[in-house]
């Protein structure tokens, strides 16, 4: 008995050799990377760290946190079809957004993933032997303390993380402040002046912390009833705008709209920007945001339109026509609008001449004509007319963009509300969404200008210095009539001034909320709730750290 | 691929029998899949899938192929004795070790006990003489593990390439540099997640065998519960990642009951009556979080929200939402304010409003035949369950119907409610998912064939009628209680939430069946 027992054992081991396994899991789809050189180190380790910015800049994400949450922007329910998303556009320009709004979610995960990725580019470049890497170190700090600084004026907080397998410690208020200055300060001088606008330099920094010491009033004590602005926080933006206008590497352009252009990478007004790559990375959304769904501005893709997304509200425009009143501000201030084609007698035009009109659009809009997907066709040229809600199967309501625009069902329709097109629609994009090629302005010299302004005012109301500033900006856009020099100045005109500089470029809630205008009214607006200063951290993250209580705290009213 | 050894012993004496197993199994799953694609398909006659490359457009931006390849092994070692003493105590008792290659080095193997035992108390003399045609008590207890997570969790993963999400311009060049990013991180130290069930049953037999029916408790403890979870800290290379969750116990307990009575009269009439119902308790236990999502919303805008998930105190599937209290006097939503901080609606207003989980299920059969006919029906239902009705909370609200869309009348349940109110995720949309189902009913008549004298070519003719969903008694307003989309959050199953499901057919049978 005994004996069969082991001989089967015996057999049942020879069995055993056949299939045993030790169970290590074979990896047949993917693998990490092996073999890199110095410089693919290097460069690929400093890449990440840009490489969400032109998502972060995209319309759904810091574009609505930052413009539809204004005076400047407002994007109804349209028509019933469009932009609806169960009211969080119209939330977030009633400042009843929550926790679970997808775009302050988009964002979120966005921007902690960057400085995550910063994290990692820091622990890896210090060992990598390419020329560059001492650079990209400082580069991959310094936009550590740049996301940081954006989630700061977002949500509040800042994470301090050094080690990546570490975990971030939380700061809000003068700490967070604090923090993110002495980074911005720590690596300047180690940063090149030589890179263009699409990378961290010195001048990008100056500027970044321009902004930063402006606002430092509002990230110290965020629910204020007024802010105070500390004499010494103006010096210093005044320190590091004089920085940007005395090293002579930066100029205002003659054309304001040519700052926007596809072409504007040399443009020399910009100190920091995306740099958007129609090969690489360039999406076309800030352009195709706001046009109407029947309009296509290029004759090469039939297929590339608009959205029929935000508007200007009618509040944003009448302080234009309240400015310039009796005059139109459309050619009385090169900013509000640029003509760049007219129909001929026959309305037939040739593609090299039809460039859409940049600006602000009004009323009735005309342009290629499209039936049955392809466009009107006069020989080798092309028919322009009137337009129509073709798309929209509504084909007898015209693209007349109308002054009125609001959340009722007549002001939410197709062609409510004065649109905006200030970036150039990328010739490149042939769905009218990607392949985008414009840089997109994080700081600009004309910005700089206003800050010192603005620090002037706020210091001493130095008026005379704030209007020679402003005013030096108005007079710079010489390639058109430029806008008359404006005779006083306070604080309520440097925001309008800033308004009509800066439009649309995504600083317009930080401005709001600095100049204590955030809790005002405006169209389809009356929340005065100050909590709303600071938008919720998402409820999944907050959810994920509730392992660790008291970690991550959710900001007030949310 | 399966290869299993295994080595048997067995010894029978009198009264004694004896069965003893070693063995050992070895699983391979190899799993692939390759995708391709192509667009702009010419309006033709030719169907695209018979003939793909009549499409006119190919790009890498736009149609990458895609691949996949993943194997993953599984090698158990395993034992189990049988002892049973005159067929009337039973006792089994198995040690198994399971290995998966899914777990880390160190943690690749689980060892698995279990034991188990029965008593026929029917064959006992003291009981032979009884009502009790059969007599048995069951009791068992063991562990289980689970390996169901994805594969490669061990195995950190960093890849460098050109793509607008890792590459960006560093110069003038148009030869962009390949961005390294991780895309996964290691968890070298997962492991199996383990449970432990105990059952008691008892199975009886009463009235020889008309009466038949059995009880059963069970109570089944998983711990080292594994799920994807969000880090803490927010500042990581990858969003989620798989762990054994810490201290978290998933309960289940319940008790069936089941129950058979047969008749058969002379006359030949005969009746089947049977049933049963499962009572199950639920419940999380010390879980970290607030809440472990599992099932979050579907449709334009509501993609951030949780619907439910994993919270303590509470079972798996507990909707953790605002409590929508009806609008406020400008028209827009109220939620309740649950934490007192004077604003209702905020992420620590959320409650746990019920679970998708049913505290009863029930199953009730009946049949009867007399003569040539039969009948039978089948009824099934649940109780004690939410659903959330994700369809509603997406598609139909009063903005959408005022901008002249379709919706069903709920849509101006408010009729003060605003034209622009948004429709969040809130208990708003949950409703009562309790049902009672007749599933089925069927009459049939066999027709002798000599009675129509057509014998001689048929041997069997049967008529019948089924009906299938004939009606379902519900509170919920979708279109089907018995449903559930599968709106999953990262790796964990979503239960009870309604997107777009299509309706359960009703649907008649009418059949002839002639057997020759």
């Amino acid at each position: 008995m005994k004996k069969i027992f082991l001989s089967t054992l015996a057999i049942l081991s020879l069995l055993f050799l056949d299939s045993c396994t030790n169970l290590v899991e074979q990896v047949l789809d993917e693998s990490s990377v092996t073999g890199q050189t110095d410089k693919q180190l290097a460069d690929g380790n400093i890449a990440p760290v840009y490489a969400r910015l032109v998502d972060i800049f995209n319309h759904t994400n810091y574009f609505t946190i930052q413009e539809i949450s204004t005076d400047e922007a407002i994007l109804p329910y349209r028509g019933g079809t469009d932009w609806g998303d169960n009211g969080i556009y119209t939330a977030m320009h009633q400042h009843t957004h929550t926790s679970t709004d997808p775009n302050l979610r988009s964002t979120w995960l966005l921007l902690t993933q960057e400085v995550s990725r910063a994290v990692s580019a820091m622990s890896a470049l210090p060992t990598v032997n390419d020329p560059n890497a001492k650079t990209y170190l400082a580069e991959a700090r310094g936009m550590r303390a740049y996301y940081n600084m954006v989630l700061l004026d977002l949500f509040g907080v800042v994470f301090v993380k050094e080690d990546p397998q570490g975990i971030s410690q939380v700061l809000r208020g003068e700490p967070a402040y604090e923090y993110v200055k002495n980074e911005f300060l720590a690596v300047e001088p180690n940063l090149l002046t030589t890179v263009g606008p699409g990378r961290l330099t010195k001048g990008a920094v100056w500027g970044l912390l321009a902004r930063l010491y402006l606002n430092a009033a509002v990230y110290r004590d965020r629910y204020a009833a007024s802010f105070s602005f500390k004499s010494e926080d103006m010096d210093k933006v005044v320190e590091y705008t004089d920085k940007i206008i005395a090293s002579g590497q930066y100029q205002l352009s003659n054309d304001y709209f040519s700052i926007f252009n596809s072409d504007n990478h040399d443009n020399k007004e910009l100190i920091f920007a995306v740099d958007q790559r129609a090969e690489l990375n360039g999406h076309n959304r800030l352009a195709y945001f706001s046009l109407s769904g029947d309009q296509f501005p290029l004759p090469a893709f039939p297929a590339a339109n608009g959205t029929d997304g935000p508007a200007i509200t009618p509040d944003f425009y009448r302080s234009w026509t309240s400015a310039y009143a009796p005059l139109d501000p459309a050619g009385t201030d090169p900013r509000f609008f640029k003509q760049n084609w007219t129909i001929p007698a026959d309305s037939c035009i040739s593609d090299a001449n039809f460039n859409f009109n940049r600006g602000i659009l009004r009323g009735q809009q005309y342009g290629l004509l499209r039936v049955n997907g392809a466009f009107v066709r006069c020989g080798s040229n092309y028919k322009v007319g009137k337009l129509f809600s073709v798309t929209r199967n509504r084909p007898t309501l015209a693209v007349d963009f109308s002054e009125q625009v609001d959340f009722s069902v007549a002001g939410s329709n197709y062609n409510t509300g004065y649109r905006v097109l200030k970036y150039e629609f990328s010739k490149k994009s042939q769905s009218g969404r990607n392949l985008g090629d414009a840089d997109i302005s994080i700081v600009r010299l004309a910005d700089v200008y206003l800050m010192r302004a603005e620090a002037k005012l706020r210091k001493s109301n130095d008026v005379a210095s704030a209007l020679a500033d402003v005013n030096l900006v108005r007079a710079s856009r010489k390639s058109s009539t430029p806008a008359p020099a404006l005779t006083a100045m306070n604080l309520d005109l440097l925001l309008r001034e800033r308004g009509f500089e800066l439009y649309w470029e995504m600083v317009r809630r930080t401005d709001m909320i600095r100049f204590g205008k955030y809790e005002g009214s405006w169209t389809e607006k009356t929340n005065t709730d100050k909590f709303k200063r600071v938008f919720p951290i998402p409820q999944t993250a907050i959810d994920g750290a509730s392992n660790l209580p008291g970690y991550l705290k959710q900001n007030e009213s949310y | 691929m399966l290869i299993e050894n295994y080595f048997t012993f067995t010894k029978n004496w009198t009264d004694h029998s004896l069965t003893a197993l070693l063995g050992h199994s070895y699983q391979k799953f190899t799993l692939q899949g390759r995708n391709w694609s192509i667009n702009k398909f010419p309006i033709s006659p030719i169907e695209p899938a018979n003939n793909p490359g009549l499409g006119q457009d190919l790009t890498l931006q736009n149609n990458r192929p895609g691949g996949y390849a993943i194997i993953n092994e599984l090698q158990s070692f395993f034992s189990r004795v049988n002892y049973a003493y005159k067929d009337r105590y039973l006792f089994t008792a198995t040690v198994r070790a399971d290995g998966s290659s899914k777990f880390g080095a160190n943690n690749k193997y689980g060892v698995f006990p279990s034991f188990s035992g029965g008593w026929r108390l029917s064959e006992e003399g003291f009981l032979k003489s009884g009502p009790f045609s059969d007599l048995k008590l069951r009791a068992g207890w063991g562990q289980t593990g689970n390996q169901e997570i994805p594969s490669k969790i061990t195995q950190a993963l960093f890849t460098s390439n050109v793509s607008a999400s890792t590459s960006y311009p560093l110069d003038a060049s148009t030869n962009y540099p390949a961005g390294t990013t991780y895309t996964r991180l290691a968890n070298p130290d997962i492991q199996w997640e383990v449970s432990t069930q105990t059952d008691l049953g008892l199975d009886f037999g009463l009235f020889r065998g008309a009466l038949t029916g059995s009880v059963d408790y069970f109570r089944k403890v998983s711990g080292k519960i594994l799920l994807e979870v969000i880090p803490s800290d927010p500042i990581q290379p990858a969003a989620t990642y798989w762990t054994n969750v810490p201290n978290m116990s998933i309960t289940n307990q319940g008790l069936e009951l089941d129950l058979n009575y047969r008749y058969t009269a002379n006359s030949g009439f005969r009746f089947d009556i049977g049933g049963n119902i499962t009572f199950i308790k639920n419940v999380v236990n010390n879980s970290p979080y607030t809440v472990i999502t599992s099932g979050s919303a579907s449709g334009p805008g509501l993609t951030s929200a949780t619907v439910n998930g994993y919270v303590n105190g509470q079972p798996i599937g507990t909707f953790f939402l605002r409590e929508y209290q009806g609008v406020d006097d400008k028209g827009v939503n109220r939620f309740s304010d649950i934490d007192g901080d004077g604003i209702g609606g905020t992420d620590k207003d959320r409650i746990a409003a019920g679970s998708a989980l049913p505290t009863r299920q029930f199953n009730l059969n009946f049949s009867t035949a007399y003569k040539g006919f039969d009948l039978t029906a089948n009824f099934n239902g649940v109780s004690g369950n939410k659903l959330y009705d994700n369809t509603a909370n997406a598609f139909f609200y009063k903005a959408r119907l005022v901008k002249g869309l379709n919706g069903p009348v709920e849509a101006v349940g408010e009729s003060n409610e605003s034209i622009n109110n948004p429709a969040p995720v809130s208990t708003r949309f949950l409703t009562d998912g309790a049902f009672f189902r007749l599933n089925n009913l069927s009459l049939g008549y066999n027709l002798s064939p000599r009675t129509i004298g057509m014998n001689r070519w048929i041997s069997n003719i049967r008529l019948s009628v089924t009906g299938q969903n004939l009606f379902v008694i519900t509170k919920y307003k979708g279109y089907d209680p018995e449903v559930n989309i599968d709106r999953t959050v990262n790796g964990i199953s979503s239960y009870g939430i309604d997107y777009l499901s299509y309706p359960k057919a009703r649907s008649f049978v009418f059949g002839l069946n002639l057997t020759f």
